[in-house]
């Protein structure tokens, strides 16, 4: 499992990945910094909570792309029947491709959010409760975000095509993002991670979702797309 | 060159990307249906401009996938040394590509006013009028002429990065510039922001600060248009063969 993760890890070695990830973690560090620029009334840790949704936004993009990059290279370079031949099953494979976006994940939010700390902290000092929630909020991410890793997987493994599955889920998700703001945005589990997120910064237009309903769709959706990539991976396998 | 359209119709056609302009057009008129649905009250204009906001907004997406998914596809699909080999020349493929996506364009700003002039009909209690509908029908003339003028920075995008999906990721980064920057004053020199941040001043609703005077505006669109079209014409031609 250690091997076929650290293979996984030199795979992405000179792939578009190196910039996606670092253009992702800056994107919402200069859109917040140039909004506070122009309007210096408004305090920094403000302008990230309004922006919280786009900053979610941009993770979830750059998770989609990853996330089904790593899952269709093989189809793409026609790999599949070394890989097959390998002893090692292709449920095992597809968990450890898992573990790598989860990581991606959950270090693409930690940069993301710890910048913005860093940067609030340089403007305007130290403030312990502001660095607990940015740390909490990097983490809570981490675990919706994850919750629709099987998801994109899934819709990877179905059309076996990079380009189509990714811009399948994010045109979905961009067409639909505007029900981000209604009482019912939490009925699109790719919203979820985004008003959650929004909700815990105490952004108040995603204030009308109960963490419960959103968790619970979630944990759903993981659960599903979960079972449903597997026994695609094993039927293809 | 009505040959090579024909052609680009009929892979269209097979690779089932209409669903994207069906998306692209009806999507913004319904969920300005929904935002409406509890205050149906609203004045025809006002209905009216938060439609067009978010057609504007999603047209980015819509209009940036589909560029480059038309131009990259033959790289995708490793059929470009192929085509290269039918006695046309690339700028012919390119311009051919360009009337496509003007075509695809018009086509989908007549469904998505159709689809809000419908809607809103269904849902306003107050009645249309002849001025409004018609500075509604220029403003659509405007907006598929603002997004044609985007159409070669896309193309020159997708033949850069060889993949459809920088399409979408420069729609998203757009859409989100849109969003995050338009209280800002210097959306109006972002090129992708120029059709949503006009469209709200053309309207008459100024919600955003721009300055009166349009021509800078078509000025940056028209130079954006005419510099990737140049680049675009030129790129150097072994670019084909690294593919």
């Amino acid at each position: 499992m250690y091997k076929l993760l650290t293979l996984e890890f030199r795979k992405l070695k000179g792939t578009f990945l190196n910039i996606l990830i670092p253009v992702t973690f800056l994107a919402p560090l200069i859109l917040v910094l140039i909004q506070y620029a122009s309007d210096q009334k408004t305090s920094l840790s403000d302008i990230i909570t309004n922006s919280s949704v786009f900053i979610q936004m941009i993770s979830l993009a750059c998770v989609v792309i990853s996330g089904c990059y790593i899952t269709t290279r093989e189809y793409k370079s026609n790999m599949m029947p070394y890989l097959a031949i390998t002893p090692n099953s292709m449920a095992r494979i597809l968990f450890c491709k898992f573990i790598l976006l989860f990581l991606e994940t959950f270090l693409l939010q930690l940069a993301i959010f710890g910048a913005l700390l860093c940067v609030n902290t340089v403007l305007n000092g130290f403030d312990g409760i502001i660095a607990f929630r940015f740390l909490t909020t990097g983490l809570l991410s981490t675990l919706f975000l994850s919750c629709l890793i099987p998801a994109i997987a899934f819709i990877a493994l179905w059309r076996q095509s990079f380009a189509g599955s990714s811009i399948i889920f994010l045109v979905f998700f961009m067409f639909t993002y505007p029900f981000t703001f209604m009482s019912y945005g939490y009925i699109f589990p790719q919203l979820v991670p985004v008003i959650l997120v929004s909700k815990f910064l105490g952004n108040g237009r995603c204030a009308q979702i109960s963490y419960k309903s959103g968790i619970v769709v979630l944990s759903v959706t993981f659960a599903v797309f979960l079972y449903l990539s597997i026994r695609s991976v094993k039927k293809k396998g | 060159m009505l040959r090579i359209m024909e052609a680009e119709i009929k892979k269209l056609y097979a690779s089932k990307m209409w669903w994207l302009i069906a998306a692209g057009a009806v999507l913004p008129a319904l969920i300005t249906c929904l935002s409406f649905l509890e205050k149906r009250d609203t004045s025809w204009l006002v209905f009216m401009h938060v439609a067009l906001l978010i057609f504007n907004v999603q047209s980015l997406l819509t209009f940036s996938a589909f560029g480059a998914f038309l131009y990259a596809r033959e790289y995708e699909d490793n059929t470009i040394e192929v085509i290269l080999c039918y006695p046309y020349s690339k700028r012919s493929f390119l311009f051919a590509k360009l009337a496509i996506m003007f075509l695809v364009i018009v086509i989908t700003a007549i469904l998505f006013g159709t689809c809000t002039l419908c809607f809103g009909s269904i849902l306003l209690p107050a009645v249309l009028t002849s001025t409004l509908l018609r500075h509604f029908v220029k403003i659509l003339l405007l907006v598929i002429l603002m997004h044609f003028l985007l159409s070669p920075a896309v193309f020159f995008l997708a033949g850069l990065a060889r993949m459809a999906i920088s399409g979408v990721i420069s729609g998203i980064v757009g859409m989100c510039l849109c969003m995050m920057l338009y209280s800002t004053n210097f959306i109006q020199f972002i090129p992708m922001c120029i059709p949503f941040v006009l469209t709200d001043h053309i309207l008459g609703m100024n919600v955003m600060r721009i300055l009166p005077n349009y021509g800078i505006h078509w000025s940056i669109l028209a130079v954006w248009f005419v510099l990737f079209l140049f680049v675009n014409a030129n790129i150097r031609p072994d670019i084909y063969s690294r593919s």
